[in-house]
Protein backbone atom coordinates (compact mmCIF):
# COMPACT_ATOMS: atom_id res chain seq x y z
CA UNK A 1 0.00 0.00 0.00
CA UNK A 2 2.69 2.58 0.95
CA UNK A 3 4.20 2.66 -2.41
CA UNK A 4 1.11 3.71 -4.15
CA UNK A 5 -0.21 6.51 -1.74
CA UNK A 6 3.52 7.84 -2.29
CA UNK A 7 2.94 7.70 -6.13
CA UNK A 8 -0.69 9.43 -5.25
CA UNK A 9 0.76 12.16 -3.61
CA UNK A 10 3.33 12.57 -6.14
CA UNK A 11 1.03 12.75 -8.42
CA UNK A 12 -1.17 15.68 -7.46
CA UNK A 13 1.64 17.24 -5.68
CA UNK A 14 2.79 17.79 -9.36
CA UNK A 15 -0.37 18.37 -11.08
CA UNK A 16 -0.79 21.23 -8.87
CA UNK A 17 2.58 22.63 -9.97
CA UNK A 18 1.57 22.08 -13.71
CA UNK A 19 -1.93 24.19 -13.04
CA UNK A 20 0.25 26.71 -11.74
CA UNK A 21 2.74 27.13 -14.39
CA UNK A 22 0.59 26.73 -17.42
CA UNK A 23 -1.31 29.68 -16.13
CA UNK A 24 2.26 31.40 -16.51
CA UNK A 25 2.60 30.02 -19.79
CA UNK A 26 -0.99 31.08 -20.85
CA UNK A 27 -0.30 35.05 -19.80
CA UNK A 28 3.29 35.17 -21.85
CA UNK A 29 1.06 33.19 -24.78
CA UNK A 30 -1.25 35.87 -24.49
CA UNK A 31 0.92 38.68 -24.06
CA UNK A 32 2.99 37.77 -27.13
CA UNK A 33 -0.17 37.34 -29.34
CA UNK A 34 -1.20 40.63 -28.33
CA UNK A 35 1.83 41.97 -29.32
CA UNK A 36 1.78 40.66 -32.26
CA UNK A 37 -1.63 42.10 -33.23
CA UNK A 38 -0.85 44.98 -32.75
CA UNK A 39 1.99 45.18 -34.65
CA UNK A 40 0.16 43.86 -37.47
CA UNK A 41 -2.80 46.04 -37.12
CA UNK A 42 -0.71 48.72 -37.00
CA UNK A 43 0.94 47.56 -40.32
CA UNK A 44 -2.55 46.72 -41.96
CA UNK A 45 -3.33 50.53 -40.54
CA UNK A 46 -0.73 52.04 -43.07
CA UNK A 47 -0.95 49.84 -45.66
CA UNK A 48 -5.01 50.94 -45.83
CA UNK A 49 -4.03 54.18 -45.21
CA UNK A 50 -1.61 54.01 -48.32
CA UNK A 51 -4.10 52.97 -50.34
CA UNK A 52 -6.87 54.94 -49.40
CA UNK A 53 -5.28 58.45 -50.51
CA UNK A 54 -3.86 56.71 -53.27
CA UNK A 55 -7.61 55.80 -53.92
CA UNK A 56 -8.46 60.08 -53.13
CA UNK A 57 -5.70 60.64 -55.89
CA UNK A 58 -7.21 58.24 -58.59
CA UNK A 59 -10.65 59.40 -58.13
CA UNK A 60 -9.04 63.11 -58.37
CA UNK A 61 -7.05 62.35 -61.48
CA UNK A 62 -10.56 60.72 -63.11
CA UNK A 63 -12.78 63.30 -61.95
CA UNK A 64 -10.56 66.13 -63.65
CA UNK A 65 -10.33 64.12 -66.76
CA UNK A 66 -13.70 63.12 -66.74
CA UNK A 67 -14.83 66.60 -66.34
CA UNK A 68 -12.80 68.12 -69.24
CA UNK A 69 -14.46 65.40 -71.53
CA UNK A 70 -17.94 66.01 -70.12
CA UNK A 71 -17.49 69.61 -71.13
CA UNK A 72 -16.59 68.85 -74.62
CA UNK A 73 -19.77 66.62 -74.81
CA UNK A 74 -22.29 69.05 -73.41
CA UNK A 75 -20.96 71.81 -75.79
CA UNK A 76 -21.03 69.36 -78.53
CA UNK A 77 -24.68 68.47 -77.37
CA UNK A 78 -25.63 72.12 -77.45
CA UNK A 79 -24.77 72.77 -80.43
CA UNK A 80 -26.30 69.63 -81.84
CA UNK A 81 -29.61 71.10 -80.10
CA UNK A 82 -28.89 74.52 -81.35
CA UNK A 83 -29.01 72.91 -84.62
CA UNK A 84 -31.58 70.68 -84.58
CA UNK A 85 -35.18 72.82 -85.97
CA UNK A 86 -37.30 71.62 -83.27
CA UNK A 87 -34.83 72.80 -80.87
CA UNK A 88 -34.67 75.96 -78.73
CA UNK A 89 -32.00 78.22 -80.04
CA UNK A 90 -31.17 78.60 -76.73
CA UNK A 91 -28.88 75.51 -76.45
CA UNK A 92 -25.33 77.43 -75.68
CA UNK A 93 -26.16 80.56 -75.22
CA UNK A 94 -23.07 82.25 -74.23
CA UNK A 95 -22.67 84.75 -76.53
CA UNK A 96 -26.39 83.90 -77.97
CA UNK A 97 -29.55 86.50 -77.39
CA UNK A 98 -31.81 84.57 -74.65
CA UNK A 99 -31.88 81.88 -72.60
CA UNK A 100 -32.47 82.41 -69.32
CA UNK A 101 -32.28 79.15 -68.07
CA UNK A 102 -28.79 77.70 -68.66
CA UNK A 103 -28.32 74.66 -70.30
CA UNK A 104 -28.40 71.57 -68.42
CA UNK A 105 -26.98 67.88 -69.40
CA UNK A 106 -26.94 65.04 -67.72
CA UNK A 107 -24.47 61.94 -68.60
CA UNK A 108 -24.15 58.70 -67.33
CA UNK A 109 -20.50 56.48 -67.09
CA UNK A 110 -19.19 53.42 -65.39
CA UNK A 111 -20.83 54.07 -61.53
CA UNK A 112 -20.32 58.06 -61.77
CA UNK A 113 -23.14 60.27 -62.65
CA UNK A 114 -22.44 64.00 -64.38
CA UNK A 115 -24.53 66.84 -64.77
CA UNK A 116 -22.99 69.49 -66.95
CA UNK A 117 -24.81 73.13 -67.26
CA UNK A 118 -22.91 75.28 -69.44
CA UNK A 119 -22.64 78.50 -68.07
CA UNK A 120 -21.88 82.05 -70.32
CA UNK A 121 -18.68 83.75 -68.46
CA UNK A 122 -21.00 86.83 -68.00
CA UNK A 123 -22.79 84.35 -65.48
CA UNK A 124 -19.57 85.12 -62.94
CA UNK A 125 -17.66 88.08 -62.34
CA UNK A 126 -14.58 89.40 -64.42
CA UNK A 127 -11.46 90.07 -62.84
CA UNK A 128 -10.50 91.87 -65.86
CA UNK A 129 -13.65 93.99 -67.38
CA UNK A 130 -16.25 93.95 -64.21
CA UNK A 131 -17.05 96.93 -63.15
CA UNK A 132 -16.28 98.61 -59.50
CA UNK A 133 -19.86 97.90 -58.54
CA UNK A 134 -19.87 94.32 -59.51
CA UNK A 135 -16.39 93.83 -57.58
CA UNK A 136 -17.13 95.51 -54.74
CA UNK A 137 -21.00 93.77 -54.18
CA UNK A 138 -18.75 90.44 -54.86
CA UNK A 139 -16.77 91.07 -51.93
CA UNK A 140 -19.47 92.18 -49.35
CA UNK A 141 -21.75 89.27 -50.53
CA UNK A 142 -19.58 86.50 -51.05
CA UNK A 143 -16.57 87.25 -49.83
CA UNK A 144 -17.64 88.21 -46.19
CA UNK A 145 -15.72 91.38 -45.91
CA UNK A 146 -16.54 95.28 -44.37
CA UNK A 147 -17.95 97.56 -46.87
CA UNK A 148 -14.56 99.50 -46.04
CA UNK A 149 -12.53 96.52 -46.57
CA UNK A 150 -14.30 95.66 -49.96
CA UNK A 151 -13.85 99.18 -51.29
CA UNK A 152 -10.04 98.70 -50.71
CA UNK A 153 -9.48 95.47 -52.32
CA UNK A 154 -11.64 96.52 -55.13
CA UNK A 155 -9.27 99.39 -55.36
CA UNK A 156 -6.47 97.16 -55.45
CA UNK A 157 -8.03 95.30 -58.43
CA UNK A 158 -8.37 98.33 -60.31
CA UNK A 159 -4.55 99.01 -59.93
CA UNK A 160 -3.50 95.90 -60.55
CA UNK A 161 -5.43 96.32 -64.30
CA UNK A 162 -3.84 99.22 -64.77
CA UNK A 163 -0.71 98.26 -64.49
CA UNK A 164 1.30 96.36 -67.08
CA UNK A 165 1.41 92.94 -66.21
CA UNK A 166 4.57 90.89 -65.71
CA UNK A 167 6.82 90.46 -68.44
CA UNK A 168 5.57 90.74 -71.92
CA UNK A 169 8.14 91.08 -74.34
CA UNK A 170 5.82 91.77 -77.74
CA UNK A 171 2.94 92.55 -76.37
CA UNK A 172 3.67 95.68 -74.60
CA UNK A 173 0.22 96.53 -74.60
CA UNK A 174 -0.78 94.03 -72.38
CA UNK A 175 -2.39 94.63 -68.80
CA UNK A 176 -4.61 93.02 -66.12
CA UNK A 177 -5.17 89.45 -65.40
CA UNK A 178 -4.18 85.82 -66.16
CA UNK A 179 -5.08 83.68 -64.37
CA UNK A 180 -7.42 84.25 -61.04
CA UNK A 181 -4.16 83.42 -58.87
CA UNK A 182 -2.85 86.59 -59.54
CA UNK A 183 -5.74 88.01 -57.28
CA UNK A 184 -3.63 86.86 -54.10
CA UNK A 185 -0.64 89.53 -55.28
CA UNK A 186 -3.60 92.41 -55.35
CA UNK A 187 -3.56 95.17 -52.64
CA UNK A 188 -5.72 94.50 -49.63
CA UNK A 189 -6.44 90.72 -50.35
CA UNK A 190 -6.22 87.70 -48.23
CA UNK A 191 -6.01 84.34 -48.40
CA UNK A 192 -9.09 83.91 -46.95
CA UNK A 193 -10.96 86.17 -48.86
CA UNK A 194 -9.58 84.57 -52.02
CA UNK A 195 -10.42 81.45 -50.85
CA UNK A 196 -14.63 82.58 -50.42
CA UNK A 197 -14.51 84.38 -54.14
CA UNK A 198 -12.31 82.03 -56.30
CA UNK A 199 -14.72 80.07 -57.81
CA UNK A 200 -16.85 82.95 -59.04
CA UNK A 201 -14.48 85.21 -60.60
CA UNK A 202 -12.41 84.30 -64.06
CA UNK A 203 -10.05 86.28 -66.40
CA UNK A 204 -12.31 86.74 -69.43
CA UNK A 205 -13.73 89.98 -70.66
CA UNK A 206 -17.44 90.35 -70.74
CA UNK A 207 -19.91 92.86 -70.85
CA UNK A 208 -21.01 93.05 -67.40
CA UNK A 209 -22.27 90.47 -64.86
CA UNK A 210 -25.24 88.59 -65.79
CA UNK A 211 -27.98 88.10 -62.39
CA UNK A 212 -29.88 85.74 -65.08
CA UNK A 213 -27.14 83.37 -65.86
CA UNK A 214 -25.54 83.69 -62.27
CA UNK A 215 -24.98 80.30 -60.12
CA UNK A 216 -26.90 80.00 -57.11
CA UNK A 217 -24.01 80.98 -54.92
CA UNK A 218 -24.53 84.63 -56.04
CA UNK A 219 -27.83 85.38 -55.31
CA UNK A 220 -26.38 87.21 -52.29
CA UNK A 221 -24.69 89.44 -54.90
CA UNK A 222 -27.91 89.81 -56.53
CA UNK A 223 -29.99 90.63 -53.66
CA UNK A 224 -26.88 93.13 -52.03
CA UNK A 225 -26.74 94.98 -55.88
CA UNK A 226 -30.71 94.84 -55.95
CA UNK A 227 -30.82 96.44 -52.80
CA UNK A 228 -28.33 99.08 -53.50
CA UNK A 229 -29.11 100.12 -56.90
CA UNK A 230 -32.81 100.55 -55.81
CA UNK A 231 -31.44 103.25 -52.92
CA UNK A 232 -30.56 106.17 -55.62
CA UNK A 233 -27.72 104.40 -56.96
CA UNK A 234 -24.98 106.01 -55.12
CA UNK A 235 -22.57 103.37 -56.25
CA UNK A 236 -22.35 103.80 -59.40
CA UNK A 237 -20.48 102.21 -62.05
CA UNK A 238 -17.66 104.09 -63.58
CA UNK A 239 -17.49 102.46 -66.62
CA UNK A 240 -21.21 103.56 -67.01
CA UNK A 241 -23.00 99.96 -67.78
CA UNK A 242 -26.21 99.62 -66.95
CA UNK A 243 -26.45 97.05 -64.12
CA UNK A 244 -29.35 97.77 -62.19
CA UNK A 245 -33.06 96.35 -63.48
CA UNK A 246 -32.44 96.55 -66.85
CA UNK A 247 -31.62 93.64 -68.98
CA UNK A 248 -28.47 92.95 -69.69
CA UNK A 249 -26.35 93.31 -72.78
CA UNK A 250 -24.52 90.18 -73.19
CA UNK A 251 -21.80 90.33 -76.15
CA UNK A 252 -20.07 88.38 -77.89
CA UNK A 253 -16.82 88.06 -75.42
CA UNK A 254 -13.64 87.27 -75.61
CA UNK A 255 -10.48 86.19 -73.15
CA UNK A 256 -7.91 88.97 -72.95
CA UNK A 257 -5.40 86.49 -72.61
CA UNK A 258 -2.03 87.05 -74.60
CA UNK A 259 -3.35 84.57 -77.04
CA UNK A 260 -6.77 86.46 -77.89
CA UNK A 261 -4.27 89.38 -78.10
CA UNK A 262 -2.62 87.72 -80.28
CA UNK A 263 -5.21 86.49 -82.70
CA UNK A 264 -7.06 89.69 -82.63
CA UNK A 265 -3.62 91.42 -84.20
CA UNK A 266 -3.24 88.12 -86.42
CA UNK A 267 -6.79 87.66 -87.83
CA UNK A 268 -8.87 90.73 -89.60
CA UNK A 269 -10.82 92.29 -86.48
CA UNK A 270 -14.23 91.19 -88.57
CA UNK A 271 -14.35 87.73 -87.58
CA UNK A 272 -14.22 87.43 -83.98
CA UNK A 273 -16.60 85.33 -82.82
CA UNK A 274 -14.75 83.95 -79.91
CA UNK A 275 -17.29 83.19 -76.99
CA UNK A 276 -16.04 81.91 -73.59
CA UNK A 277 -17.61 80.17 -71.27
CA UNK A 278 -17.88 77.56 -68.11
CA UNK A 279 -19.39 74.25 -68.17
CA UNK A 280 -20.11 73.42 -64.51
CA UNK A 281 -19.52 69.50 -64.24
CA UNK A 282 -20.70 68.09 -61.06
CA UNK A 283 -20.00 64.59 -60.90
CA UNK A 284 -21.17 61.87 -58.11
CA UNK A 285 -19.28 59.00 -57.47
CA UNK A 286 -20.68 55.56 -56.79
CA UNK A 287 -19.38 55.65 -53.07
CA UNK A 288 -21.22 59.50 -52.27
CA UNK A 289 -18.17 61.56 -53.11
CA UNK A 290 -19.15 64.49 -55.43
CA UNK A 291 -16.99 66.61 -57.02
CA UNK A 292 -17.64 70.34 -58.91
CA UNK A 293 -15.59 71.32 -61.52
CA UNK A 294 -15.69 74.51 -63.89
CA UNK A 295 -14.36 73.68 -67.23
CA UNK A 296 -13.90 76.86 -69.38
CA UNK A 297 -14.13 76.25 -72.72
CA UNK A 298 -13.51 78.75 -76.01
CA UNK A 299 -16.32 78.04 -78.07
CA UNK A 300 -14.33 79.50 -81.40
CA UNK A 301 -11.52 77.45 -80.99
CA UNK A 302 -13.47 74.50 -79.78
CA UNK A 303 -10.49 73.90 -76.92
CA UNK A 304 -10.34 73.57 -73.23
CA UNK A 305 -8.83 76.58 -71.21
CA UNK A 306 -8.69 75.37 -67.69
CA UNK A 307 -10.14 72.69 -65.53
CA UNK A 308 -10.73 74.67 -62.15
CA UNK A 309 -11.81 72.28 -59.12
CA UNK A 310 -14.35 73.82 -56.86
CA UNK A 311 -13.23 74.23 -53.14
CA UNK A 312 -17.33 73.08 -52.84
CA UNK A 313 -16.42 69.49 -53.94
CA UNK A 314 -17.03 66.75 -51.06
CA UNK A 315 -15.04 63.33 -51.22
CA UNK A 316 -16.80 60.50 -50.05
CA UNK B 1 10.91 14.10 1.10
CA UNK B 2 9.91 12.58 -1.66
CA UNK B 3 7.71 15.39 -2.62
CA UNK B 4 10.73 18.22 -2.89
CA UNK B 5 12.08 15.81 -5.40
CA UNK B 6 13.95 18.48 -7.60
CA UNK B 7 14.10 17.97 -11.68
CA UNK B 8 16.40 15.67 -13.24
CA UNK B 9 19.16 17.30 -15.37
CA UNK B 10 17.75 15.93 -19.01
CA UNK B 11 13.93 17.26 -17.83
CA UNK B 12 16.04 21.07 -17.03
CA UNK B 13 17.64 20.36 -20.50
CA UNK B 14 14.70 19.63 -22.38
CA UNK B 15 12.72 22.14 -20.67
CA UNK B 16 15.44 24.77 -21.98
CA UNK B 17 15.61 23.62 -25.18
CA UNK B 18 11.70 23.90 -25.96
CA UNK B 19 11.32 27.41 -24.36
CA UNK B 20 14.68 28.90 -26.11
CA UNK B 21 13.42 27.11 -29.40
CA UNK B 22 9.82 28.91 -28.62
CA UNK B 23 11.67 32.22 -27.79
CA UNK B 24 13.55 32.43 -30.77
CA UNK B 25 10.61 31.71 -32.88
CA UNK B 26 8.99 34.45 -31.26
CA UNK B 27 11.47 37.13 -31.21
CA UNK B 28 12.29 36.32 -35.08
CA UNK B 29 8.48 37.25 -35.65
CA UNK B 30 8.28 39.96 -33.93
CA UNK B 31 12.12 41.28 -35.57
CA UNK B 32 9.92 40.52 -38.86
CA UNK B 33 6.84 42.51 -37.66
CA UNK B 34 9.11 45.18 -37.10
CA UNK B 35 10.90 45.34 -40.09
CA UNK B 36 8.07 44.90 -42.09
CA UNK B 37 6.56 47.80 -40.50
CA UNK B 38 9.36 49.85 -40.75
CA UNK B 39 9.51 48.99 -44.81
CA UNK B 40 5.91 49.75 -45.10
CA UNK B 41 6.03 52.89 -43.54
CA UNK B 42 8.81 53.49 -45.46
CA UNK B 43 7.29 52.80 -48.50
CA UNK B 44 3.97 54.87 -47.79
CA UNK B 45 5.63 57.97 -47.20
CA UNK B 46 7.80 57.39 -50.26
CA UNK B 47 4.50 56.86 -52.44
CA UNK B 48 3.02 59.53 -50.71
CA UNK B 49 5.80 62.21 -50.92
CA UNK B 50 5.67 61.42 -55.01
CA UNK B 51 1.98 61.38 -55.06
CA UNK B 52 1.78 65.06 -54.05
CA UNK B 53 5.35 65.27 -56.09
CA UNK B 54 3.41 64.51 -58.85
CA UNK B 55 0.53 66.08 -58.28
CA UNK B 56 1.90 69.50 -58.20
CA UNK B 57 4.10 69.43 -60.87
CA UNK B 58 0.84 68.73 -62.87
CA UNK B 59 -0.83 71.41 -61.97
CA UNK B 60 1.76 73.80 -62.24
CA UNK B 61 3.24 72.89 -65.69
CA UNK B 62 -0.29 72.26 -66.95
CA UNK B 63 -0.61 76.00 -66.67
CA UNK B 64 2.19 77.22 -68.10
CA UNK B 65 2.10 80.99 -69.40
CA UNK B 66 2.57 80.70 -73.17
CA UNK B 67 4.72 83.38 -73.87
CA UNK B 68 8.34 84.48 -75.39
CA UNK B 69 11.27 83.59 -73.02
CA UNK B 70 9.66 82.24 -70.48
CA UNK B 71 9.36 78.53 -71.03
CA UNK B 72 12.90 76.66 -70.94
CA UNK B 73 13.23 73.00 -71.17
CA UNK B 74 16.29 71.32 -71.25
CA UNK B 75 17.64 68.25 -70.48
CA UNK B 76 18.24 68.18 -66.68
CA UNK B 77 16.51 71.92 -66.07
CA UNK B 78 12.83 72.85 -66.51
CA UNK B 79 12.09 76.57 -66.03
CA UNK B 80 8.36 78.68 -66.91
CA UNK B 81 5.87 80.53 -65.43
CA UNK B 82 2.98 79.49 -63.42
CA UNK B 83 0.69 80.84 -61.31
CA UNK B 84 0.34 79.60 -57.54
CA UNK B 85 -2.03 79.82 -54.95
CA UNK B 86 -0.25 78.46 -51.81
CA UNK B 87 3.17 77.40 -51.74
CA UNK B 88 4.12 79.71 -48.45
CA UNK B 89 4.93 83.33 -49.63
CA UNK B 90 4.69 82.43 -53.57
CA UNK B 91 1.27 83.85 -54.74
CA UNK B 92 0.23 84.61 -58.23
CA UNK B 93 2.58 84.31 -61.51
CA UNK B 94 5.63 82.80 -60.28
CA UNK B 95 9.00 81.24 -62.46
CA UNK B 96 9.71 78.11 -61.39
CA UNK B 97 12.46 75.90 -62.00
CA UNK B 98 12.81 72.16 -61.77
CA UNK B 99 15.90 70.88 -61.16
CA UNK B 100 18.37 67.94 -59.53
CA UNK B 101 21.00 69.11 -57.31
CA UNK B 102 22.54 66.06 -55.39
CA UNK B 103 20.38 63.94 -54.16
CA UNK B 104 17.51 66.89 -54.04
CA UNK B 105 14.49 67.63 -56.48
CA UNK B 106 14.66 71.33 -55.63
CA UNK B 107 12.08 73.81 -56.86
CA UNK B 108 13.62 77.31 -56.90
CA UNK B 109 10.51 80.05 -57.20
CA UNK B 110 10.84 83.62 -58.69
CA UNK B 111 8.52 86.58 -58.48
CA UNK B 112 7.64 87.33 -62.11
CA UNK B 113 8.81 90.94 -62.66
CA UNK B 114 7.33 93.46 -65.08
CA UNK B 115 10.51 93.42 -66.67
CA UNK B 116 12.65 90.71 -69.21
CA UNK B 117 15.39 90.77 -66.27
CA UNK B 118 16.71 87.31 -65.73
CA UNK B 119 14.80 85.86 -62.27
CA UNK B 120 15.90 86.34 -58.85
CA UNK B 121 15.93 82.93 -58.03
CA UNK B 122 15.27 82.33 -54.06
CA UNK B 123 15.21 85.49 -52.97
CA UNK B 124 11.14 85.97 -52.04
CA UNK B 125 10.92 82.27 -51.33
CA UNK B 126 13.70 79.90 -50.42
CA UNK B 127 14.06 77.07 -52.84
CA UNK B 128 11.91 74.01 -51.69
CA UNK B 129 13.65 70.24 -51.96
CA UNK B 130 10.35 68.06 -53.48
CA UNK B 131 12.33 64.83 -53.37
CA UNK B 132 15.63 64.26 -51.08
CA UNK B 133 16.40 60.95 -52.46
CA UNK B 134 16.58 61.43 -55.88
CA UNK B 135 18.98 59.47 -58.07
CA UNK B 136 18.06 60.79 -61.61
CA UNK B 137 15.53 62.96 -63.34
CA UNK B 138 15.07 62.98 -67.20
CA UNK B 139 12.93 65.68 -68.40
CA UNK B 140 12.20 65.10 -72.31
CA UNK B 141 9.31 67.13 -74.89
CA UNK B 142 7.36 66.89 -77.52
CA UNK B 143 7.18 70.06 -79.31
CA UNK B 144 3.88 69.45 -81.50
CA UNK B 145 1.62 66.44 -81.50
CA UNK B 146 3.17 65.18 -84.94
CA UNK B 147 6.93 65.00 -83.35
CA UNK B 148 8.39 62.49 -81.01
CA UNK B 149 9.96 62.95 -77.62
CA UNK B 150 13.34 65.46 -77.83
CA UNK B 151 15.78 66.06 -75.03
CA UNK B 152 15.18 69.67 -75.56
CA UNK B 153 12.63 71.96 -76.13
CA UNK B 154 13.06 75.00 -78.78
CA UNK B 155 10.49 77.41 -79.60
CA UNK B 156 9.09 76.35 -82.87
CA UNK B 157 9.56 79.64 -85.87
CA UNK B 158 6.68 80.51 -87.00
CA UNK B 159 3.95 79.58 -84.40
CA UNK B 160 3.04 81.36 -81.45
CA UNK B 161 3.95 78.59 -79.47
CA UNK B 162 6.38 79.05 -76.54
CA UNK B 163 5.71 76.32 -74.75
CA UNK B 164 5.72 72.49 -75.90
CA UNK B 165 2.82 70.43 -76.26
CA UNK B 166 4.12 67.59 -73.54
CA UNK B 167 6.70 67.53 -71.07
CA UNK B 168 7.28 64.29 -69.11
CA UNK B 169 9.40 63.82 -66.32
CA UNK B 170 10.52 60.49 -65.31
CA UNK B 171 12.00 60.59 -61.51
CA UNK B 172 14.04 57.41 -60.11
CA UNK B 173 14.12 57.49 -56.57
CA UNK B 174 15.86 54.68 -54.13
CA UNK B 175 16.49 52.93 -57.14
CA UNK B 176 13.50 52.38 -58.79
CA UNK B 177 12.13 54.59 -61.74
CA UNK B 178 8.47 56.27 -61.33
CA UNK B 179 6.22 56.06 -64.42
CA UNK B 180 7.05 59.07 -66.36
CA UNK B 181 4.79 62.24 -65.04
CA UNK B 182 3.56 62.97 -68.85
CA UNK B 183 1.70 66.54 -68.51
CA UNK B 184 0.13 68.30 -71.69
CA UNK B 185 -0.11 72.36 -71.44
CA UNK B 186 -3.47 74.05 -71.49
CA UNK B 187 -2.11 77.16 -73.14
CA UNK B 188 -0.49 75.19 -75.81
CA UNK B 189 -2.06 76.15 -79.65
CA UNK B 190 -2.75 74.06 -82.28
CA UNK B 191 -1.56 75.16 -85.25
CA UNK B 192 -4.23 76.74 -87.39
Amino acid sequence: MAPHRRQSESLSASSMTKTRQSGYALALLLWMIAGMSLMVTAVIHFARDDISLAEVRIKEAKGRALAGGVAYLAVRDAALKALSPSGEAGGLTYGGDEGNVAATFDYQFDGIEARATIRPASAFVSLNSGSEEELFTMFVAVGGVEPSRAAAIMRGILDYRDQNAPVSREMSDFKGFRFREELLVTGGMTRQVYDRVKDFVHVHRTSGWDPTEAPTELDAMARVQKASSGSSGQKRSVSGRGLGGSAPVRQVEGAITFESLYRQKALALGRLGEAIGAVVVELSFEDGGRSKYHVWMSRSEEKLIRTEQLSTSVSG
Amino acid sequence: MNNARGMTLVEVVVATVIFSIIMLATVTALRTFALTYERIQHETQQTEQLREVDRFLRSAIRDALNQQALFSGESAVLQWVAPLDRIGEAAGLQHLRLAQQGQQLTLSFAPLGASNDAPNWAQMVPDFPLLTNLESLVLTYRSNPSTGWGRQYAAEGGTNNYVPWAVSIELTVEGVTWPPIVVNLNRYRLPL
